[in-house]
């Protein structure tokens, strides 16, 4: 769907969702974290592309140093931390089918929705919707606590391409707070993991059912 | 030079940091005491000598729901912190259910009122927003500051409500963040102001329909999600259940007031785009819901702070209801309905934390029966508690649950009467168990004696909510009523 005119935009727009819908396929949770570290990477190319000037360089910085460093570090501690950095159980097997699904029909319906917008805003807008809903799917079918917090970050990734799309890149202070908010809870589910393993409580997510009625 | 606003906001964070410097105790007490009261007399000082101003370059602005709500927070708050103190001693000497990590002692107690402090600068920030990209900011920051607080107790069960707790709510608000998105776009950009109150009221304006809609849509599910409204209250439950009791007062009685306050402006600022009916019916109906989602767990529940945190989404969903309702006696009964369910709710956290500390065997109801002979303090607080949040006269809620009531039976008839129905429902639900675990058959344990900061810090929220509903002082009808002209009308202050 990506239109000659979006160029290099187009084609990182469509690696962000590849890797997306590889973060529903790949297994082992290391490679997982390689995975998000790569989408952030590209998320910070798409930000300068976007968004030129000084506005976009800083962006790329802030996503730079939260998402393509910080974040994955926390997250490969976490997995080394609760024995989970080869764990295969990562997502449901049906992952891959409804991410397919979701791509299939966010194409197809896409162009009407994105009729009036330029080229550029419309290629970003599909690619935020189509992560941003991925991000979801993987937080719904995630197994393991950890594919949790990795899908949050691909939802916010969405998020922010959402903010490239519609506004042409949101202000420095909010992009700035919202990115050093999902590092601090990023930071929260890593100090909840380690309590997790302490307590020798199950990884899984559908056996956390202490808490019911 | 630091406007007022900016201190109050800063105070909290600065006696955070000051806290995990404290070598002793007793230093501890002093710093947060003195801490608290000069951020009670700021706060004062802002809500009488400075209304409408604004701080952080107009960041932060003091309209007249902002200052209904830092109030809230200050009061409560400063109760909370004295509370800890309590709930810490009791713990260390118990060494009981949060032994690994009580087992640290002091630096475990400095962390706790670290993160205790960071949780209520939050709220501030939130609370007195006057920009809608601070409150998103400053309401992530409240879901990080208190999920470590909800979970550090370190048990099994802590940790699970904590890991809820993050999740559900951080993909609630980056929903939210959509609506940031959408209204910063509609507004036309032009930096972080353009996402002012005022300003995305004015720009409302020209706002197409769909869009604002949509920009909606996404707030309810986000903030909704935060303040508990069902069928998005998943995490409620468990989080409010087995945080410490202080927090419990802080995430019940302000944090669900503050998140709905956000999102009652974001109905404000679409109301002008696309008409009020579409906003506030959509409130007006998630209340409601709430309420009816609420009522079987308050009736068939027999955990102490589980029926509390059951009863905060009753109440947080009577306040949708009249802020949905739209109307000015409706509006003002839901600002009054939050004064005086801060106050009562924290005083019920309190009191169910001391019950859970000296009378042992959990929060199960069943198992603190005998209450009024072994507990005369805490068991008169607790009744004291039912009766106020089931809106039995004098007490404040009383009157602030008449003229939600009467506003929805003005809107519909039979919405109105099955509202009423539901309440009487709830009533005699909490009062059946609360009633038999006060006045039911002695359990053998020692006799428990009420101190004078225990008869203080529980008595306070209690005096100041029969205050509140006997004799409303000028100031707080002033206040209350100010706060339901901005909703109503949209005008800032």
């Amino acid at each position: 769907m990506t239109v000659p005119e979006t160029g290099l935009l187009g084609g990182l727009a469509d690696l962000l969702v590849v890797l997306s819908l590889g973060l529903l396929v790949v297994r082992p949770a290391l490679w997982s974290i390689g995975l998000l570290a790569a989408q952030a990477a590209v998320l910070a190319v798409i930000a300068v592309v976007a968004a030129p000037g000084a506005g976009g360089w800083v962006a790329a910085g802030v996503i730079l140093l939260t998402k393509v460093v910080g974040i994955p570090l926390v997250l490969q501690w976490v997995a080394r931390r609760t024995g989970s950095e080869n764990a295969v159980d990562w997502s449901a097997p049906w992952a891959w089918l409804v991410g397919a699904g979701i791509v299939l029909v966010v194409r197809l319906a896409l162009p009407t929705f994105t009729a009036g917008l330029n080229p550029q805003h419309a290629v970003l807008l599909g690619t935020a919707v189509l992560v941003l809903l991925l991000g979801l799917a993987g937080m719904v079918s995630g197994k393991l606590l950890l594919a949790q917090a990795v899908h949050l970050v691909v939802i916010e990734n969405g998020l922010y391409c959402a903010g490239l799309a519609l506004t042409g890149g949101l202000p420095a202070a909010l992009d700035l707070g919202a990115a050093v908010d999902l590092l601090l809870v990023i930071f929260v589910l890593a100090w909840l993991s380690h309590h997790v393993h302490r307590l020798q409580l199950p990884l899984h997510v559908d056996e956390l059912r202490r808490l019911r009625g | 030079m630091v406007d007022t606003l900016s201190l109050i906001c800063v105070l909290p964070f600065a006696c955070g940091v000051a806290a995990l410097l404290c070598r002793r105790a007793g230093d501890l007490r002093w710093m947060l005491g003195i801490g608290s009261g000069t951020g009670v007399l700021l706060a004062a000082v802002a809500c009488v000598g400075l209304p409408g101003a604004v701080g952080l370059g107009g960041l932060l602005r003091l309209d007249a729901l902002a200052r209904v709500l830092l109030a809230v927070v200050v009061v409560v708050g400063a109760l909370s912190t004295a509370e800890s103190f309590s709930h810490w001693r009791d713990e260390l000497a118990r060494g009981g259910a949060t032994a690994a990590l009580v087992g640290h002692g002091l630096p475990h107690v400095r962390a706790y009122f670290f993160w205790q402090q960071a949780f209520l600068g939050s709220l501030l920030l939130a609370a007195l927003s006057g920009n809608l990209g601070l409150s998103w900011v400053a309401i992530e920051l409240t879901t990080i500051t208190s999920a470590v607080l909800v979970g550090f107790s370190g048990g099994a069960r802590a940790v699970e409500a904590a890991w809820k707790y993050v999740v559900l709510c951080s993909v609630g608000l980056a929903l939210a963040l959509l609506t940031v998105i959408l209204l910063y776009a509609l507004s036309g950009g032009g930096g972080l102001h353009s996402l002012e109150w005022n300003s995305l009221r004015v720009a409302a304006a020209t706002f197409p329909t769909g869009p604002a809609k949509l920009a909606y849509l996404f707030a309810l599910v986000g903030f909704g999600t935060k303040s508990g409204l069902a069928p998005l209250h998943a995490w409620l439950p468990d989080a409010h259940s087995e945080a410490p009791a202080p927090v419990s007062a802080l995430l019940s009685g302000v944090l669900l007031a503050i998140v709905l306050c956000t999102l009652v402006r974001v109905a404000g600022v679409t109301a002008v785009a696309t008409g009020p009916a579409f906003p506030y019916h959509l409130l007006l109906g998630a209340g409601l819901v709430s309420v009816a989602v609420a009522t079987p767990f308050l009736v068939l529940q027999d955990d102490l702070k589980r029926l509390l945190a059951y009863s905060s989404i009753e109440q947080i969903g009577l306040m949708a209801i009249g802020f949905g309702l739209h109307a000015p006696l409706a509006v003002a009964g839901a600002v009054l309905q939050l004064v005086v369910h801060a106050l009562t709710k924290s005083g019920l956290f309190f009191a169910a934390g001391r019950l859970v500390h000296e009378m042992g065997g959990g929060q199960r109801l069943a198992r603190l029966r005998g209450l009024g002979r072994r507990a005369p303090l805490l068991g008169a607080a607790l009744l004291f508690g039912v009766f106020t949040l089931g809106g039995v006269p004098p007490f404040g809620m009383f009157f602030s649950e008449v003229a939600i009531v009467q506003g929805a039976i003005g809107a519909s008839a039979g919405a109105g009467l099955l509202l009423l129905l539901m309440l009487s429902v709830i009533f005699a639900g909490l009062t059946f168990y609360v009633g038999r675990a006060v006045f039911g058959a002695r359990r053998q344990g020692p006799h428990v004696h009420a101190t004078a900061t225990g008869l203080a810090i529980l008595g306070l929220p209690a005096a100041l909510s029969v205050v509140v509903g006997l004799w409303t002082p000028g100031v707080v009808a002033h206040a209350v009523s100010a706060a339901a002209a901005l909703v109503v009308g949209g005008h800032a202050l």
